[in-house]
């Protein structure tokens, strides 16, 4: 206890020191007063009194040394003296000190920035209460691989109602309506249809308004609600609190603004922020002809997220849903087949399940490399650091001279670096958050989406992270050259003026070492760099098996909008006859949807006639149905039979097209022509295939696969919600596109016309491929990154090892070695130690780079060219930031070099 | 001279904060002068406290709680920091009084064995 306050009442001491000091010396200046007036008392002089006490007593300042070591903490104004020098050195160098701090803010702030995006993205749990009760469930679909695949809401129904696991059980999902606010021009957002009891199980209450009552959102077209999220309600509706009760439109429907959520809440799709909630049972009034929620099992298109009862563990949860999902595959057949379900804490599936598979390990590899930059950062700061103490050994030899321990100078000189490391993590945090923005916005302009929270908050956490990396980086740095550069030899270092001192075998070991790292970490950074880049490039110009130049693409929503099937019909084919008058167009054609475009267009397939499909009979494809001009719009050849003519339009022709790849897996070895397959999806008769088509990327979830479809007549049943129209014209698309559109309107001028652009532009914004973009744009400007730092470290470790040699090189050339010798001489190490940091980092790259495969499209880990470019421009940079110092070696006056020597 | 100061604050280390403990309970409340002027009489002047022995002891002794200390003002109506014994410091005291005793009569016992 007694030691405890003491600590404490020194740790006070520490702090406020002046007015105690007055105190101090008030007391000692009495004592020696009172000892003065007693040896005068016997019968000193007044001068000898003085004297006398200060002999036997001691001085007063010597005393209060003491006093002050025994008031505060000795080690606390050791670090104020440290401090205080290590600022006044560094103030005598501000070019090395400028070098240093830029350095370390550029490798903190890299590793602070990704860690500033990443942190809310994938690493903050739902802003929910307990939210570590909650587990996303999902199905893995065996055949496709695809993941996660959507479960129908009768399925919903049927786990909520039969599992004793969880407290509650909700569904959700994410879907694009359209929004219109008092009659203003509708816009395209991102809601999430809920089951009724969504906010109850994350416990969510709104902040103002309501949720939706016990009751409400139970029958189908049930609570025509929506509940905002707060960014919406702000961006929306100005903040504007008359918002409850509002009526607002929602596609065609009329529905009531009945809450608003938290400010942090953005829905459980951690990608994109959602804008309203809505009861799935008002989806069917949103879009029209969906009526079936509670009965059809193959409108598959939602997530479900549970609250585990108390003592309830993931396994536990798992193995009771397992039996759940057997009893129900036995009771409907030809439902949801071949899927396996995964049960996995809703923390772990941020920022959404299937996402979190790809995107938590690209993190991480976003991660390491941004540590590979401040790894080579460091050791940047670390050469110069040696280099300092090279210059400063006298300095250090004649304060160990002056009684200082070695403790005490190694003290002294990590003070320095993690002073210098502080100031780089300051600046870190500005350019964290500067490249945080920059990154967000990066994101925007690459992807035209905010597909990101709406803000990144520096919280305490990266706040946290970035003084930790700041503080280690300053103590890592800072150790090795001051262990180096206080090992001295006293008499050797003072009486050599510090001449020789640099060209001891270890000092030069642990900067050849550094300066191989460094090579080595940078030649890794930028094969990782050239791989994703070029996968970046891939990915941007991956061969789809459909044309995507010159391709437009638009959506209209006719049945939504009032019309009925005829009338849809009728329209439809009065627009196509029209643009395909329209100058440059070359054919068009419409279609449910584009392809890769997300709906629910997945269905299974049952072959008669001795076909053998995998077991138990079934195949799941993709779904479209397309017009007759669709494969030509498209460049989609047909390798078999025949396409689609006019009269398959007709809603008693059962016929359909497959994929090469469907036919095969279908009729393996077999002709596919003639034969007849059933859709669950669609019910009734058999269709006959009458051709093959080439295959194509079709499904939105497997953006670089080719999944096996099955295409429909587009006239066979009118498809309820959006219809796209594909139009394949020689205009540029900027002057096509509004003469397409006019040709719409003058049928309909109310028709609304959506998401109208280029198919590239489509394209682009795809999930998967954004992700692989953004790789690519990260990892690329961390290749770049490690590349310069590279470049610095080098420059100056070179050139510092020429001032070493200067007087060498100047009896060199004064004993006739040409300038060009001087140059190679001087050239020779800095390029030995790039070859060797050259052939490390390929080596340490090839392994690593593996590790990245997973997200690497159409290039090889181990791309010969990509080793190739990194390493003939790591050698390129590294050669330029060698000669610059050499030529200044060789160009010296060889006479000004000794004497000064 | 340096030298034999620390030695002889070597020696005293262990016992300071003994004698001052015990100064101010004969004493009541004094100051710093008072206490080493108590402890050279009582030691004949064989004990001469300097102060760069006497206050960083008086200042541990107040850290830990041992002592109190405030300014008052002296019979001469002088201005002086007087330190008094806390409860606290009773109960070290007679603990480290017994301790040493213990000690004392241990290294008594050896010194009379014959050699």
């Amino acid at each position: 206890m007694t030691v405890l306050r003491e600590c404490w009442r020194r740790s006070c001491g520490a702090l406020r020191r002046n007015p105690a000091d007055r105190d101090l010396e008030r007391e000692l200046r009495f004592h020696l007063e009172e000892a003065e007036e007693e040896l005068r008392a016997k019968g000193h002089s007044q001068a000898e009194a003085a004297r006398l006490a200060r002999v036997r007593l001691g001085g007063v300042p010597q005393t209060m040394e003491a006093l002050r070591d025994q008031r505060g903490l000795p080690w606390l104004d050791d670090l104020r003296i440290d401090l205080r020098i290590g600022l006044r050195g560094l103030a005598r160098q501000p070019g090395f000190a400028a070098t240093a701090v830029l350095t370390l803010s550029i490798g903190i702030g890299a590793t602070a920035a990704v860690a500033t995006v990443a942190n809310p993205m994938f690493f903050q749990p739902l802003p929910v209460p307990d939210p570590d009760e909650l587990v996303a469930i999902t199905q893995l679909d065996e055949h496709t691989s695809v993941f996660p695949h959507p479960l129908s809401y009768p399925e919903y129904l049927d786990y909520r109602e039969r599992n004793d696991v969880f407290e509650g059980l909700a569904a959700h999902a994410v879907a694009e309506e359209l929004l219109s606010i008092e009659g203003r021009a509708a816009q395209r957002i991102q809601i999430e249809y809920v089951s009724d009891n969504y906010f109850d199980v994350l416990q969510l209450n709104a902040v103002r308004g309501r949720t939706f009552l016990p009751g409400e959102g139970r029958r189908p077209g049930d609570a025509p609600f929506v509940v905002l999220a707060h960014h919406a309600w702000r961006s929306r509706f100005g903040g504007d609190p008359a918002v409850i009760g509002q009526a607002v439109r929602l596609g065609p429907a009329n529905m009531t603004v009945i809450g608003i959520m938290p400010e942090d809440f953005i829905g459980t799709y951690g990608l994109m922020p959602t804008e309203l909630f809505v009861p799935a049972t008002a989806g069917a009034l949103v879009e029209p002809g969906w009526t079936d929620l509670f009965t059809d099992r193959l409108e598959e298109m939602f997530a479900m997220t549970g609250r585990l009862r108390p003592g309830v563990t993931l396994g536990e949860a798992a193995a009771q849903l397992d039996v759940i999902a057997d009893a129900l595959a036995a009771e409907h057949p030809d439902a949801s087949a071949h899927t396996e379900l995964y049960v996995i804490a809703e923390r772990y599936a941020r920022p959404e399940p299937g996402a979190a598979r790809h995107t938590a390990p690209l993190v991480s590899v976003v991660m390491g490399l941004a540590a590979l930059v401040l790894l080579v950062a460091m050791a940047n700061v670390g050469t110069l650091l040696v280099a300092r103490g090279v210059e400063r050994r006298q300095e250090m030899a004649v304060r160990a001279g002056l009684g200082a321990t070695r403790r005490r100078l190694v003290r002294q000189l990590v003070t320095e670096s993690v002073l210098l490391a502080l100031a780089g993590g300051v600046g870190g945090g500005i350019v964290a958050l500067w490249a945080a923005d920059l990154v967000v916005g990066y994101f925007g302009m690459a992807v035209g989406v905010e597909f990101l929270r709406p803000e990144y908050p520096v919280d305490w956490r990266v706040f946290g992270f970035i003084a930790t990396t700041a503080m280690a980086a300053g103590v890592l740095t800072g150790l090795a050259p001051a262990l180096r550069s206080t090992r001295i030899e006293l008499a050797r270092a003072i009486g050599s003026g510090g001449r020789n001192a640099g060209g001891s075998v270890s000092g030069r070991r642990l900067t050849n070492g550094l300066v191989v790292l460094q090579v080595a970490v940078s030649m890794l950074l930028l094969v990782c760099a050239g791989l994703f880049v070029q996968s970046g490039r891939i990915a941007g110009a991956i061969d789809f098996g459909f044309r995507t130049d010159d391709l437009l693409v638009l959506s209209v929503d006719p049945l939504g909008q009032g019309y009925d099937r005829e009338q849809a019909r009728m329209l439809y084919r009065d627009i196509l006859d029209d643009i395909l008058a329209l100058p440059g167009v070359e054919s068009a054609s419409w279609a449910r949807r584009a392809p890769l475009s997300p709906g629910p267009n997945r269905g299974n397939v049952f072959t008669l006639d001795g076909g053998t499909a995998p077991e138990p009979d079934a195949m799941r494809v993709s779904l479209n149905y397309v017009d007759s001009g669709f494969f030509e719009t498209l460049d989609i050849p047909v390798l078999r039979g025949r396409g689609f003519r006019e009269e398959d339009k007709a809603s008693d022709r059962r016929v359909a097209l497959v994929s090469e790849r469907a036919a095969r897996q279908l009729w393996p070895g077999q002709d596919a022509i003639g034969r007849r397959i059933v859709n669950g999806f669609l019910g009734g008769d058999p269709f006959e295939v009458i051709g093959v088509v080439r295959d194509a990327h079709m499904s939105p979830t497997s953006p670089f696969d080719r999944p096996p479809f099955v295409l429909y007549p587009f006239g066979f049943r009118p498809p309820r919600g959006r219809v796209t129209l594909h139009v394949h014209t020689e205009e540029p698309l900027s002057a096509a596109l509004p003469a397409v559109a006019d040709a719409i309107r003058r049928h309909d001028p109310t028709l609304a016309i959506l998401d109208a652009g280029g198919m590239n532009d489509v394209l682009r914004s795809k999930p998967m491929l954004v992700i692989v973009r953004l790789g690519a744009a990260l990892i690329g400007a961390f290749g770049l990154l490690g590349l310069l730092l590279a470049a610095v470290g080098l420059y100056g470790v070179v050139s510092h090892a020429v001032v070493q040699r200067k007087q060498e090189f100047g009896i060199r050339s004064a004993l006739g070695a040409s300038s060009a010798a001087i140059i190679r001489l001087a050239l020779g190490r800095g390029i030995a130690l790039c070859l060797l940091g050259l052939v490390l980092g390929a080596v340490a790259a090839s392994g690593l780079a593996r590790l990245t495969a997973g997200f690497l499209v159409g290039v090889s880990p181990s791309d010969p060219a990509v080793f190739g470019i990194a390493g003939f421009l790591l050698a390129g940079v590294a050669l330029l930031a060698c000669l610059v110092p050499s030529r200044r070696a060789a160009k010296a006056d060889p006479l000004a070099t000794l004497r000064a020597g | 001279m340096p030298n034999e100061d620390s030695e002889r604050t070597e020696v005293l280390r262990g016992t300071l904060d003994l004698m001052v403990l015990r100064t101010l309970v004969s004493l009541g409340p004094s100051h710093g002068y008072a206490i080493a002027a108590r402890l050279e009489q009582v030691s004949d002047g064989a004990l001469l406290l300097n102060m760069g022995t006497l206050y960083p002891g008086l200042m541990r002794l107040e850290q830990r709680g041992l002592v109190r200390a405030e300014w008052g003002t002296t019979e001469k109506n002088r201005r002086a920091r007087f330190y008094a014994i806390t409860a606290a410091g009773r109960r070290y005291l007679d603990a480290e009084k017994r301790s040493l005793d213990r000690m004392v009569s241990i290294i008594d016992a050896l010194f009379e064995e014959p050699a």
